[in-house]
């Protein structure tokens, strides 16, 4: 077969241009993720991040509605984006570094200013007393006021180490820069809280 | 000096840990950096918590995820199937349109070789002057990599066909190989490859044809080549000719699997 004249011959895998596979009833059983050669469940990733997800843009945003559609925007782009995730040890920093972006085309957006405040009033599913609600209140009033003094990428790091709840490794990952660096903002951004909160009288 | 110093620094940061997860609380000893951590952990732990209204919302959001999920596992499929036909495509278009090259062809018995011009003999092979491409390794079956599976032509002198191999890099750097064997009038496509999804040729323009006791679909393109694809011995093959559909599965059922 002489390939180099008068080739009629189509060529490899141009089968149809669509590739259109028939609508099928969805099984019963959870969606599964590959992950490299790793099978994860949906749900067991869903499950696994979504409070934290929740919780973390509530703390950047202060804002409660606005963490909600963020938390679903993340996991929309999760979704989509799925096979650039390679390792099921990264997803944390993987996630979060959707989460971090999404957060940032929000403030790009909307240009708000954030104040914690307004997380004081927020959930308290938590049964307590009357009185224990009011002291949990007031630590809590001290010490988001205290953050909101705190610089964005002290803040921003101390979001992904008490609200997100990442390794050092992982918020490395999140915030490209090294690991140490990690550790140097947390502990520069607690000794600030501490100096602040000795300003304010409040830790006695 | 420096070791215990940063032994100490890291007995540090594994407490924090510790109490920023919530496992620990700061204990009187500990200095007041994690005491503050530990008020810190606290004060924010309720931002995770749900009330009835974001409970209703993580339910919700879950049901459409879990739907875009299937359906984009099913685009995910097309894309990779899509992306994996463009790539053999472009390496072949490459092959034919560019730069010369040589491609090894035995002919079944040379007498029986119409194509002698340019043609050289090296070791019992005939190669013709062929156009080439980076993208595919031309090799003749005896240097192919051990192990390697291909079906090939019984009923064709041993080098009556030629080979030519692609390894392309897919998503996650996943290497993929794809052999080509050129028969007469027909170039076949073998890619070690899982088998297609059931629905796949779920489509009214392939035709389902038996080559054997294997299952396999014909599609008459519009310029009246016949296609024929099926899955057998681990490979996705691709007969593709102008020879009429029941040649090419007669073709198709003569191929056996041969073990490199």
């Amino acid at each position: 077969m002489d390939l180099g004249s008068d080739v009629s011959v189509p060529l490899a895998g141009t089968r149809l241009s669509v590739w259109s596979l028939p609508a099928k009833t969805e099984k019963k059983s959870a969606p599964t993720v590959e992950i490299g050669s790793h099978k994860v469940s949906f749900d067991e990733l869903y499950q696994q991040y979504y409070e934290r997800v929740l919780a973390y843009m509530r703390f950047r945003t202060g804002s409660p509605d606005a963490a909600e559609d963020l938390v679903a925007q993340v996991f929309e782009r999760v979704v989509s984006h799925l096979d650039d995730l390679q390792s099921p040890g990264a997803v944390g920093a993987w996630l979060f570094r959707i989460a971090r972006n999404c957060a940032a085309d929000y403030f790009r957006r909307y240009r708000v200013m954030v104040s914690l405040d307004t997380l004081v009033d927020g959930n308290h599913p938590r049964e307590c007393s009357p009185e224990e609600e009011l002291v949990a209140r007031e630590e809590r009033m001290l010490l988001l006021n205290q953050l909101n003094r705190l610089s964005e990428r002290e803040r921003e790091v101390i979001g992904l180490k008490f609200v997100a709840c990442l390794q050092n490794r992982e918020i490395a990952r999140v915030l490209h820069m090294p690991e140490g660096t990690v550790g140097s903002l947390l502990h520069r951004a607690l000794s600030r809280l501490r100096d602040a909160l000795h300003d304010e009288g409040g830790n006695e | 000096m420096k070791d215990r110093r940063a032994d100490v620094e890291n007995v540090w940061l594994d407490k924090l840990d510790a109490i920023a997860a919530g496992d620990e609380q700061p204990s009187p000893g500990d200095d007041e950096l994690l005491h503050i951590a530990g008020r810190l952990t606290a004060a924010l732990a309720p931002l995770g918590e749900l009330d009835a209204g974001a409970r209703t919302h993580k339910q919700r959001l879950g049901s459409q995820l879990r739907l875009q999920l299937a359906a984009s596992k099913k685009t995910r499929l097309v894309k990779r199937w899509a992306f994996r036909s463009i790539m053999v495509a472009v390496a072949l278009l490459v092959f034919m349109v560019l730069g010369p090259g040589l491609l090894f062809q035995i002919v079944p018995g040379a007498s029986q070789n119409d194509h002698t011009n340019g043609a050289q003999t090296q070791q019992g092979w005939q190669m013709l002057a062929l156009h080439s491409t980076s993208a595919y390794t031309i090799a003749t079956p005896d240097k192919l990599t051990r192990g390697v599976t291909l079906l090939l032509p019984t009923e064709i002198a041993p080098d009556g066909y030629l080979v030519a191999i692609s390894i392309d890099n897919y998503g996650n750097n996943v290497k993929i190989a794809s052999y080509l064997v050129y028969e007469q009038d027909a170039i076949f496509y073998e890619t070690p490859s899982r088998p297609f999804p059931p629905d796949a040729y779920a489509i009214s323009v392939y035709q389902t044809v038996s080559i054997g006791k294997t299952r396999g679909f014909l599609y008459q393109e519009p310029g009246g080549t016949n296609r024929l694809e099926w899955y057998q011995a681990g490979l996705l093959c691709d007969l593709v000719s102008k020879l009429p559909a029941g040649q090419l599965i007669m073709m198709a059922d003569e191929l056996h699997s041969v073990t490199f």
